[in-house]
């Protein structure tokens, strides 16, 4: 699961026949939409719902697992012993939670992606080691098999994996290719006299290093049976095969169940059945086995920020101070209102975009990346206030609380860093505006005066200021007017913006990373913004608004906060700070140390 | 062999209840609703004696209860039930546990099983006399408090337990119906795999009228117990002190306690 993932790809090569967009045709995912002042209005609202027998098999899964997690799971000492116990491992396997995804014709249970994720919330809840020991093996490990294997592969291998006797894991990172996967060095050279590849090189970080029976292993090449060139592809190795080894589990701050480990490959040799999907392909399909990981991850996540909001409450209404419980306090009440808005919010993001996924309508690869920095992020803050809401307990090893902390930590680093997840989904969405303010441009040269900037316009495609209502949810539900309209004008100026900006920067804008920072921040915001409204609109439709009460304060609480933030990104979108930092990080990078020490 | 266990759906033991309007029920909506602890015993019972047999036994789940308890069927389906009945019929309901005991004694005569088995009692209404009731319309035996069953020779022996811990082992003859006690076994998790299997099992709904019942006897009409009222418990609390020497104080303070306050 340690992946860390490359700028400026394409984050989602079409897996299949997926609309392309065109400047009259309606934008194929909420951010896509955003990104050109739209609202998405058919893909965000009613908010997706679960197909009912799914539904219910998914309850079921997940009650199920809480019972016997409850019994059998101790989190606290599977960080104490940085090892999940084989009890725990079998106890899974089991439940049949290691075949969740796989097709059911391959002895699985063909879990969706809203299935999934609820069950990898479940999972984070109870403990995070648990949780990525399994996306490790089902979101990203055995996910190419399950995408790109050959029916001989799925029908030798998959039965296994959905068992759990065969443990996956994702084989991606090196020691210089992080972020930039691109620049990987693991050899896989075709070996004509045996009719096999020969692998050479060493992968770091590797999630279930030390428990995973069969790796997915990324490598470059230089050909093969059918002569092919230099290609970058995905193979199954097994452990035991002459040559593979894998180090011992590294040691990390948090998620100290799972085993994290070096591999090293010195001419391992795998049979060309054993390369999954075409050669040259590996690029692809990392991509989309990542992509699930991240919605997924996004998923995690919220049920952790959930989990949270109970412990934090729990400890709020307990403790007493000044003869009363520190729940009735202003500051304590803020953090737990937040945290609850918050957990929503990026909730309402990964559902929306989950359900998307399994009606198999548009394309959610950069909703993935932000429900995975929206969902971490969430939590980073819940754990920060629950700390601060349980004071000097939640500093002492004896309670939960830090050990939430730093299992908390990875979540924005592997899976792609938040940082390239806000470059690369960003880019991705920034492509189709990008294409029609040059065509704008070029109508200008052509025609001058007023009616070359209409005619611009016109291109464009993009709201003017005078159709800002245009961008109002008009389905929000009447109690959320206020936070519609709000939503509406944000929405508006972020599509003003990006237009602004791409005409200022034009392609410059791909290395423009403070703005683009910016302008990601304020989208991951207006996403989730769209989403919580769709939410609570579509409760208060089904349920009236009484029965929808719970969701509707919620909303107005996040998409207030969400709006500000993103107003505030958008307000300094080329900000005066930038030309400080850049001066200050050249002169840190000459002198490597604090510029300015106040006593020498 | 054929076992037929009877379950009910009651609000989970964590549910925050909320007494309705009338004040004779509670309010349903946002309460989650779980199988009641001792049915789960009783139907794991089930489940263990039918595995010690030679494969050609069935275990019927069934439930008197509204279209929500669907979801406790599904769950003793996913455990491992081979069917169920779910008596969703509005007139079976809301009956006390006589009328309960009528209807499962129709389904009994209809299904003719060899052992019927329950939980002791439900965690909401708590009468804990269904069991016996409806071993006494079947004529059969009935036993409360069940913490050991093992089935040999169309008879049945039955660990019993009493009071102060101690415990009576009997031999009944088949059919008979026993009231099973929490903690008798471990009770099984469900897998993944029960539960999809489950969405292929039958589960099978009864009218009145199939199960050759007349309105007047079952549900609420049919109820000889009428609830007149349900109350949360008042909290009280007070704060006294006793003044005096420390010999005086605490002699009232015994005089209290016995006199007032019967813990002594």
């Amino acid at each position: 699961m340690a992946v860390f993932w490359a700028a400026g790809a394409a984050l989602r090569p079409a897996p299949e026949d997926l609309p392309t967009m065109s400047s009259d045709a309606s934008p194929n995912s909420p951010v896509h939409g955003l990104f050109l002042g739209q609202l998405a209005d058919e893909l965000i609202y009613p908010f997706p719902e679960q197909d009912p027998e799914q539904r219910e098999t998914t309850d079921q899964a997940v009650d199920a697992f809480r019972e016997w997690a409850r019994d059998n799971v101790d989190a606290r000492a599977i960080d104490a012993a940085q090892e999940i116990p084989k009890e725990v491992r079998d106890g899974m396997a089991e439940l049949g939670i290691m075949g969740m995804t796989v097709p059911e014709q391959h002895g699985g249970y063909g879990f969706g992606m809203t299935a999934y994720c609820r069950m990898v919330e479940e999972l984070t809840r109870h403990d995070a080691s648990l949780s990525v020991y399994v996306g490790a093996h089902l979101s990203i490990g055995g996910r190419p098999i399950i995408l790109y294997g050959t029916p001989e592969q799925q029908a030798k291998i998959l039965p296994q994996v959905a068992t759990g006797e065969t443990l996956c894991a994702f084989a991606l990172t090196e020691p210089g290719a992080g972020s930039d996967a691109g620049s990987m060095r693991t050899r896989a050279e075709w070996d004509p006299a045996k009719g096999v590849y020969r692998i050479n090189g060493n992968k770091i970080w590797i999630t279930n290093g030390g428990y995973a029976d069969l790796f997915t292993v990324f490598a470059r090449g230089s050909g093969g049976p059918a002569g092919e060139g230099e290609g970058f592809s995905a193979f199954m190795v097994r452990r035991g095969t002459p040559g593979f080894s894998n180090g011992p589990s590294e040691h990390k701050l948090g998620i100290r169940g799972t085993s994290t480990t070096e591999l090293a490959f010195v001419d391992v040799e795998v049979p060309p059945e054993d390369r999954v999907g075409p050669w040259g392909e590996g690029f692809k399909i990392a991509l989309q086995s990542l992509e699930t990981g991240r919605l997924s991850l996004g998923a995690g996540c919220t049920g952790g920020a959930k989990e949270m909001v109970r412990l934090a409450v729990e400890h709020a209404r307990e403790r007493r101070q000044f003869r009363h419980p520190i729940i009735e306090f202003g500051m304590i009440r803020e953090k737990l209102g937040r945290m609850a808005a918050s957990a929503f919010g990026a909730e309402s993001a990964v559902y929306l975009a989950a359900g998307l996924y399994d009606a198999k309508r548009g394309d959610v690869g950069v909703e993935a990346g932000y429900c995975k920095v929206l969902g971490s992020e969430t939590l980073w803050q819940a754990v920060n206030d629950t700390i601060q809401v349980t004071g000097g307990i939640g500093y002492m090893t004896e309670y939960p609380y830090e050990r939430h902390l730093r299992d908390s930590r990875i979540n924005l680093i592997f899976e792609g860093t938040n940082e390239i997840l806000r470059l690369s989904g960003t880019l991705e969405a920034l492509k189709e505006p990008g294409r029609r303010v040059t065509d704008a441009i070029k109508a200008e040269k052509a025609e001058l005066g007023a009616q070359g900037l209409a005619a611009a316009l016109a291109v464009e495609g993009m709201p003017a200021r005078a159709a800002a209502g245009a961008t109002v949810p008009r389905w929000a539900t009447p109690a959320l007017a206020a936070e519609a309209a709000q939503f509406g004008a944000t929405l508006a100026l972020f599509g003003e913006t990006v237009r602004a900006t791409l005409r200022k920067h034009r392609r410059a804008i791909l290395g423009a990373q403070y703005t683009i920072r910016r302008l990601a921040d304020a989208a991951i915001q207006l996403y989730a913004a769209s989403a919580a409204l769709s939410r609570a609109s579509t409760l208060a439709r089904d349920k009236g608004e009484e029965g929808a009460r719970r969701e509707i304060l919620l909303t107005r609480r996040f998409v207030d906060e969400a709006c500000r933030r993103a107003r505030h990104e958008l307000d300094v979108v080329d900000g005066s700070r930038d030309a400080m930092d850049d001066e200050i990080a050249g002169l840190l990078a000459i002198e490597g140390r604090y510029p300015s020490p106040l006593f020498t | 062999m054929k076992i037929l266990v009877a379950i009910k759906q009651v609000p989970d033991k964590n549910a925050r209840l909320v007494l309705d309007s009338a004040g004779q029920g509670i309010v349903e909506t946002d309460v989650t609703w779980e199988i009641n602890e001792s049915d789960r015993y009783a139907l794991e019972s089930a489940l263990r004696i039918k595995e010690a047999g030679d494969g050609s036994g069935e275990v019927v789940a069934v439930t008197v209860g509204p279209e929500r308890a669907r979801k406790a069927i599904s769950s003793a389906l996913a455990m491992g039930a081979d069917r169920a009945i779910h008596l969703a019929d509005p007139d079976f309901q809301n009956g006390d546990p006589l009328s309960v005991a009528r209807v499962l004694a129709a389904v009994v005569r209809k299904e003719e099983p060899q052992l019927v088995l329950c939980g002791t009692r439900s965690d909401d209404a708590g009468y804990g006399e269904t069991p016996i009731l409806l071993g006494g319309l079947l004529g059969w035996p009935a036993v409360f408090l069940t913490m050991g069953i093992e089935v040999a020779d169309g008879r049945v022996k039955v660990v019993r337990e009493l009071e102060a811990a101690r415990q009576e082992l009997s031999s009944i003859a088949l059919p008979a119906v026993l009231a099973v006690q929490s903690g008798i076994h471990e009770v099984r998790y469900t897998s993944l795999k029960g539960i999809m299997a489950a969405k292929k099992k039958t589960v099978d709904q009864l009218t009145p009228t199939e199960l050759g019942l007349s309105r007047e006897k079952i549900g609420r009409f049919g109820s000889r117990l009428q609830v007149l009222d349900l109350a949360p418990p008042v909290k009280k609390s007070k704060c006294e002190f006793i003044e005096g020497k420390p010999g005086d104080a605490a002699a009232a303070l015994v005089d209290r306690l016995r006199r007032d306050a019967k813990v002594l």
